[in-house]
């Protein structure tokens, strides 16, 4: 998955990097930073209504169907409104903790994954939840005519069972390490009043839940106008007590720097996805505060293993000669970390996988003489281009010849069908869907992309032995031998330099500083815990 | 060549237009690289899942005769489904394409305004002509961007006179209409109309700027010339005061130019409608088109360029007209 507001229905790891209107932020940066340094915390007007919340969206949600939402900032108010029988922890840990569950079991075959739901969960309208409406919801993600893209998430079931009310088994086809993951992940099965499903079936409610919804989540949605936002209403019935926040208005405004604007203006509460100018002029300001919080977002680039890279010792040359501290300060600042893993964080246990060079741009000169590499970058993603060029300037001086190619957005996909014709290399700034292993080493790195397998896998990098690793990783039922497959996965892929990991990145909101609590999961960019959110005083 | 047959020949003519348009809109969706089966299949597809959505999407079959059956549902209102809404595009369009018109016809109604005024008073001599020409190249020259923002900056948070975007309150009337200021006046809704003319005020202003110089600089120096003409000079020989003649003999025969003009600005306003619309949170066919660029939403984008297109065409065909039967010396002899 990837950033900030870039295709809505591209799947998360496609968008990548900043997005368009974040250009046209990083271009009035200096005026707002020029402005807000001449006013020091003058720039903070009063906040609305204490009980109400403001935020803002740089795109539309396309659909509020909780099946068919693929998209980052989605997020934001379809886990208000909608919930799954797990959940990531809001303390932005790999931790995975019960949510409309109140536990699980998984049998020792890692077949059979048994739910036992809460008893005092209500949809919106009142009605209570039971094991139908959660088996309706699993099955809706596979329904074809729903299409959604995340099904796969539930493409092993071999079958469900509601034993009673409040118990939801889910058997499996074969053993799958990455199961719960997904069922935790921000992206996965969320859980629909099935009275809807059924009222609404001659279209799987399709069009029903585009514009309504039926969730259990601590808030509901009250009015939306398409294209300008979204008003939520705390649910008296809520099971898991009263949310912070009376109201939630969720405004979609496209343009990052209008978003600063409404911040100062006093008509937001909370903005995401500014520059890093911008975040560090922020954080000077007492009215405002920059929170942060690890993502699994990842920068990282795609090397070709074929034409000008066919020679392994090239592609690590190259790698040797990026300075990686030097990049992430320079891009990043201080909203990232260096990368050490050939994961994103929290995957696999810190010190395995690892993606570690030593600085030593000398044998490039020899290696790259006589030859143009060609660097793709996403193009409108102006923090992307930023880093291509970094990384440019850094084989340049090494005597390395490399040109710049803006790559159209879904343009990407069609890269692996066409090498000959695709750049030597990719970067690009990427998620996951959950923290498990798989869901990384599986769409990034699998070789045999024959069945659906590498599809973000852009110049088909990676080795059978890589993919076979993988697999075992996947059926593996225990978690000392899966971590052990999706290292070595790591560490092929590492040896291949196939795959260059630069940087984790943080996601940073900044809010006004009487907001206090926000929760945040790891696998959810752009998205805070509306649950725990509070204002202090409130 | 009768009125008529004239008439007839333009709307001939603009209806060759749009089929060229549909073709090279049809043929460059085509030609991209874009896989927009991908997108709606999504990244973990099957191979069969991914043949069916090509198939669905129509990239499945030879351009010709695809682009045939892509005329003929283009006929019947079919814009193709948009991979990113999952809608109709024609519904999507139907859902945004309100806002925009009513952004754009407030615009093209301040800019005609704001043109007559500056083009009028830029055509006496004196001090105050020279410095409405000024402000007529200044305002040319200024980017729109900028120009947005500075007006956020001093009406929106400085001042705290305007809001900063959006359409005005999410609850107010948008029926039956979709046009705010016609709905809140249908439903007698003052406190949601005052919201309404709130929200489009800055949008509209910034997006009329540049048109409104356009306008005034054609009508300037056509009043310019009318006002040196003989039957002109007369009149003011006869005592008429300059406003006086200039209402009476000189705008009705200088407005030709600046009618022509206006026609392609307010076009053209349709297309600038996108970024004002991004800047503004305007939520209308601007920011639905934005985000499928971001999207490679073909179909989204196709529909959008054909919409924009024949509106495009139809204001040309309507001022074209309306210059034929202002003005008789248009017409071609029978």
């Amino acid at each position: 998955m990837t950033v900030p507001r870039v295709a809505d229905n591209l799947p998360p790891s496609l968008r990548r990097g900043v997005t368009r209107r974040v250009l046209a932020a990083g271009l009035l940066a200096a005026t707002f930073s020029l402005a807000a340094c001449g006013s020091g915390d003058s720039g903070t007007k009063a906040t609305g209504p204490a009980d109400q919340l403001r935020l803002a969206v740089s795109s539309d949600l396309p659909t509020l169907d909780p099946s068919t939402v693929y998209q980052y900032e989605g997020n934001q108010v379809l886990t208000a409104v909608y919930e799954g029988l797990l959940s990531y922890s809001p303390d932005s840990t790999e931790a995975i903790v019960p949510q409309l569950a109140s536990k699980y079991d998984v049998s020792k075959d890692g077949l059979t994954y048994t739910f036992t739901l809460r008893d005092d969960v209500t949809f919106t309208g009142g009605r209570t939840m039971t094991s139908k409406d959660v088996q309706a919801s699993f099955e809706r993600l596979a329904d074809k005519k729903v299409a959604s893209q995340m099904s796969y998430m539930v493409m092993g079931v071999a079958k469900y069972a509601t034993p009673d009310d409040h118990t939801f088994v889910v058997t499996l086809a074969a053993p799958s390490s990455s199961f719960l993951s997904l069922v935790a992940s921000p992206f996965g099965p969320k859980i629909i009043d099935s009275d809807v499903l059924t009222k609404n079936a001659a279209d799987s409610a399709t069009t029903y839940l585009k514009d309504h919804t039926a969730g259990t989540g601590p808030y509901e949605l009250t009015s939306m106008t398409k294209g300008q936002g979204y008003e939520l209403t705390s649910r008296a019935d809520y099971w898991g007590g009263k949310p912070g926040f009376a109201k939630v208005s969720v405004k979609v405004i496209g343009d990052a720097a209008t978003q600063l604007l409404q911040l100062q203006g006093g008509d937001l509460d909370i903005v995401t996805g500014q520059p890093v100018a911008t975040l560090d002029q922020f954080a000077k300001n007492s009215g405002y505060k920059v929170a942060e919080y690890p993502t699994l977002q990842k920068s990282m680039l795609h090397l070709k293993v074929t034409g000008n890279l066919a020679d392994v010792k090239l592609r690590e040359a190259l790698r040797a000669a990026i300075d990686r501290d030097a990049f992430t300060k320079q891009i990043f600042g201080t909203h990232a970390a260096v990368s050490t893993q050939m994961y994103p964080v929290k995957n696999v246990p810190a010190g395995t996988a690892k993606d570690d060079w030593t600085t030593d741009p000398t044998a490039l000169t020899t290696l790259a003489a006589g030859k143009t590499l060609t660097l793709g970058y996403v193009s409108g993603h102006a923090r992307d281009k930023q880093a291509s060029e970094a990384l440019q300037a850094k084989w340049a001086a090494a005597g390395a010849k490399v040109e710049l190619v803006a790559v159209q957005g879904s343009d990407i996909y069609g890269l692996s069908s066409n090498l000959a014709s695709a750049p030597d290399m990719i970067y690009e700034t990427a998620y996951p869907d959950s923290t498990h292993p798989d869901t990384w080493s599986r769409l990034f790195w699998y070789s045999d992309t024959a069945k659906g397998n590498g599809a973000l896998n852009y110049l088909v990098g990676g080795t059978k032995e890589a993919d076979a690793a993988i697999d075992a990783g996947a059926a593996a039922t225990d978690q000392a031998t899966i971590d052990a497959d999706y290292a070595k996965a790591g560490d092929l892929v590492h040896a291949q330099a196939s795959y260059i990991t630069l940087a984790d990145m943080n996601d940073s909101f900044i809010m006004r500083s009487d907001l206090t609590g926000g929760g945040h999961w790891l696998p959810a960019p752009l998205t805070l815990d509306l649950r725990t959110l509070k204002r202090a005083g409130n | 060549m009768g009125l008529l047959k004239q008439i007839a020949s333009r709307v001939a003519s603009m209806l060759g237009v749009l089929v060229v348009l549909t073709f090279a809109v049809y043929f460059i969706q085509r030609q991209l690289p874009s896989d927009p089966a991908r997108v709606l299949a999504g990244r973990t597809a099957s191979p069969e899942a991914l043949a069916a959505a090509r198939e669905q999407l129509g990239l499945d079959k030879p351009f010709l005769l695809e682009y045939f059956h892509y005329l003929g549902r283009l006929l019947h209102g079919d814009l193709g489904i948009s991979v990113t809404s999952r809608n109709e595009v024609s519904s999507d369009i139907g859902t945004y394409l309100p806002a925009t018109l009513e952004l754009v016809v407030v615009a093209g109604v301040l800019a005609l305004i704001g043109g007559l005024i500056l083009g009028v008073i830029g055509a006496r001599d004196g001090w105050l002509a020279g410095a409405v020409r000024f402000v007529s190249v200044a305002g040319a020259s200024a980017p729109t961007f900028l120009v947005a923002i500075l007006l956020l900056l001093v009406f929106y948070r400085d001042l705290g006179w305007l809001p900063a975007g959006g359409r005005g309150d999410a609850l107010a009337a948008s029926e039956p209409t979709g046009l705010r200021l016609i709905d809140n006046l249908v439903h007698l809704d003052g406190a949601a109309l005052a919201d309404t003319v709130n929200h489009l005020v800055l949008p509209a202003l910034v997006l009329a700027l540049s048109p409104a110089m356009a306008i005034g600089r054609v009508l300037r120096s056509s009043l310019r010339a009318t006002m040196a003409t003989d039957f002109v000079r007369s009149a003011s020989a006869k005592g008429g005061s300059w406003p006086a003649v200039v209402w009476r003999h000189g705008l009705r025969n200088a407005l030709g130019p600046a009618l022509s003009i206006a026609g392609v600005q307010v076009s053209v306003m349709l297309g600038g409608s996108v970024i004002i619309e991004m800047l503004f949170s305007w939520p209308g066919l601007g920011n639905y088109l934005s985000d499928a660029i971001a999207n490679s939403d073909l179909s989204a984008i196709a529909g959008v360029v054909i919409v924009l297109g024949f509106a495009y065409v139809l204001i040309t065909f309507v001022v074209d007209t309306l210059q034929i039967l202002i003005d008789p010396r248009l017409r071609e002899p029978v």
